[in-house]
């Protein structure tokens, strides 16, 4: 562990963090960047770093990354990430009372809180999941997989599970083409060469989350008012004491989001937001949606504790929590770490190096973000029709970097064109991602589980019990699923009859 | 996502996700009817070296068999929505104008990839003693920048080749020298 920690504070380390960190507090305060875009955007740069430079690279682009969104949330009433909604709810009016830069030093006070209380608590109980999760085998394996493109379709697509199911589904069809793993026979490949090793999940992810981002914002018109001063930044420690259980509960319930694939920082710092004004004091509730520290400290918490949850399930079972982790999990893989029940067998001390790797990230994340806001305000002044099409290229390059192929530019590219496609019908694309990364493991597994169960009953395979209890979980999600949608179609048809329709 | 005073709605990664008009939903399911069935036909038609349970088409057999009847069940709800008065073709506060530059930058990024495919060169060259290399990726780039830029902001033309050429030699200098990642264009 001592060697651990050593290895981590060498000045390269150090500087790779920091550099993850910046350039993630940057692309997440721009508007319109999403943590995953820059998580998928980056893996083509981590591609030519070292494994240990790389892991503390895409960890310091998330942790900056989810910050990030709170700046211009705050100073100019544009979330720049889908998590900080709230944030921009509460912090714009503090901002527009002219604390703007009170309500960022809280905002960064609250992130550093979350950051620390997803760590701890992630330390507290991958041990007691890896215990439990090494009696899983391949017919456990194939249900987690399941459950993992499941429930992230059930969460990404709100009212309509359908749709998101569906996008999982696509995304298992998308990674189905290759050689299969077991016989080795090419399959869905149609004679071509290039299909032979599979779809690249990183160009799929980069296509999906950077190129179509562009295709649906760079046409549409912004108009940003810019403020003249921030203010202010260090929030007074009386301020920062007083809303201390707050921020712990908040942080608790990120992390606990955190770790059910597909949900993601949005949705645990939307809950704490919500769980936040139902237990806050009178005085403090009649501020929520008018300008409350209290509301933004819950928000941030959980969307920065949301990270360390988010990593429970990708270290321990290899299943994503949200698709920013697939696309830390995708950078892992390119440097031939495999996540999952036998990490600490496979890698020893690498879960240990994650560990202390999120801590300096989530310090430098502190340190940084108030160095930084200057210069993103500065950079708010640039204009969409300038800032977009400069990610092309990068785009271009990270689907490029991963096997040197111009053929994974142009999967990057159609990824691009079917995300673009996705968000015009309506379809979530995160469950895609899912979909791309876990059907090796629920393919390779189903057909080990079914050649072992070949001449058994089925009382033998009703007496796995945790594989049974994870089938009754899947059919408890499709049920879920299935009622959520019926509630909201009778919602809608009792909204079109009041309307007269 | 919406916060109201007494209700706040939750929504996933995917905010835009849930209900389209009818009409695409149709179209989407006519979509994935047609890839489920192609992908049934391909997964029966691989060969099967082991036995059944370990055949290479089992698991896309099964995801194209749920895919289809997800499909179905999307058409139905597509249906059951136009019948109860939702319009078929909702405009959903579509901007055409919009959709027609999402084109342009569609088709913009397509030449451009094309471009680097075909026009792969690649040149070495010296910077005193530092080796450097001069592919397809720095010109193509910088047109393509160029173009993409005064097409979507119309700025003064010397500020979109100056901020083009910049980053591209940036990108170039930070791929191909920090993380030694050769760039494409080249071979």
């Amino acid at each position: 562990m001592l060697e651990t920690m050593y290895l981590l504070f060498s000045p390269w380390l150090l500087i790779m963090t920091l550099s993850g960190v910046c350039l993630g507090i940057i692309w997440g305060a721009l508007p319109g960047l999403s943590t995953t875009m820059a998580m998928g955007l980056l893996i083509g740069l981590s591609a030519g770093m070292s494994q240990d430079a790389s892991i503390c690279f895409m960890l310091g682009v998330y942790t900056g990354s989810v910050f990030g969104g709170a700046i211009s949330a705050v100073l100019i009433n544009i979330p720049g990430t889908p998590d900080a909604v709230p944030t921009m709810i509460e912090g714009h009016q503090l901002a527009q009372r002219g604390e703007g830069g009170q309500a960022l030093g809280m905002a960064i006070a609250a992130s550093f809180v979350g950051g620390t209380v997803g760590i701890i608590l992630l330390i507290t109980l991958i041990p007691v999941i890896l215990t439990f999760a090494l009696n899983f085998r391949s017919w456990e394996m194939f249900w987690l997989a399941v459950i993992g493109i499941l429930v992230s379709g059930s969460m990404a697509a709100g009212t309509m599970p359908l749709k998101g199911w569906i996008a999982g589904w696509l995304g298992m069809l998308v990674a189905f083409v290759g050689l299969e793993s077991i016989h080795a026979v090419p399959r869905f490949t149609f004679g071509s060469f290039a299909l032979f090793d599979g779809i690249s999940y990183v160009a799929v992810l980069i296509g999906l989350f950077g190129l179509a981002e562009i295709f649906r914002t760079l046409p549409s018109k912004d108009v940003v008012a810019i403020p003249d001063t921030v203010g202010r930044i260090i929030p007074p420690f009386r301020m920062l004491a007083k809303f201390t259980p707050s921020a712990i509960r908040s942080g608790v319930l990120g992390t606990v989001i955190g770790a059910i694939p597909g949900a993601g920082a949005n949705v645990a710092s939307f809950l704490a937001y919500d769980i936040g004004r139902r237990r806050a004091k009178p005085e403090e509730k009649a501020k929520w949606g008018k300008g409350s520290y209290e509301a933004l400290v819950c928000a941030e918490t959980a969307n920065n504790a949301n990270i360390g949850g988010s990593m429970l399930p990708t270290l321990a079972l290899g299943i994503p929590g949200n698709a920013a982790a697939a696309a830390l999990l995708a950078a892992l893989t390119l440097k031939n770490v495999s996540v999952g029940p036998t990490i600490e067998i496979d890698h020893p001390g690498l879960i240990y190096f994650i560990y202390g790797a999120l801590f300096i990230a989530n310090v430098m994340m502190y340190l940084a973000a108030f160095a930084l806001i200057g210069p993103c305000v500065k950079l708010f002044s640039l204009p969409r029709g300038i800032l977009m099409p400069l990610i092309i290229p990068v785009c271009v390059i990270g689907a490029y970097s991963v096997k040197l192929s111009i053929f994974d530019v142009w999967i990057m590219f159609g990824a691009g064109l079917a995300g673009w496609l996705f968000a015009l019908f309506k379809f979530p694309v995160a469950p895609v991602v899912l979909g791309v990364i876990l059907a090796p493991l629920a393919d390779e597994n189903l057909r080990r589980s079914l050649f072992v169960f070949e001449d058994k009953t089925w009382g033998f395979i009703a007496s796995q019990w945790i594989g049974t209890l994870l089938m009754l979980f899947v059919l408890l999600v499709v049920v879920e699923g299935i009622l959520r949608a019926m509630r909201a179609d009778r919602e809608t048809s009792s909204e079109a009859l009041e309307k007269g329709v | 996502m919406q916060a109201g005073d007494d209700k706040v709605v939750f929504e996933g990664e995917d905010g835009n996700a849930g209900y389209a008009s009818p009409a695409l939903d149709l179209i989407a399911t006519a979509f994935l009817l047609a890839l489920s069935v192609t992908v049934l036909v391909a997964s029966l038609r691989l060969p099967v070296p082991g036995g059944l349970t370990t055949a290479p088409g089992l698991l896309p057999f099964l995801t194209a068999l749920s895919l289809a009847g997800m499909a179905v069940l999307l058409g139905i709800s597509a249906i059951m929505r136009q019948r109860e008065g939702t319009p078929m073709w909702e405009a959903q506060g579509r901007d055409i104008r919009e959709d027609g530059r999402s084109i342009i930058i569609v088709v913009a990024v397509a030449i451009y990839i094309a471009g680097l495919q075909a026009l792969a060169f690649q040149y070495y060259f010296n910077i005193g003693s530092i080796p450097m290399v001069l592919s397809a990726f720095e010109p193509v780039t910088i047109v393509a920048l160029s173009a993409i830029i005064h097409i979507f902001w119309r700025g003064p033309l010397w500020i979109t080749a100056l901020v083009s050429t910049g980053w591209t030699l940036t990108l170039s200098l930070v791929f191909q020298k920090v993380f030694n990642i050769p760039l494409p264009g080249g071979f």
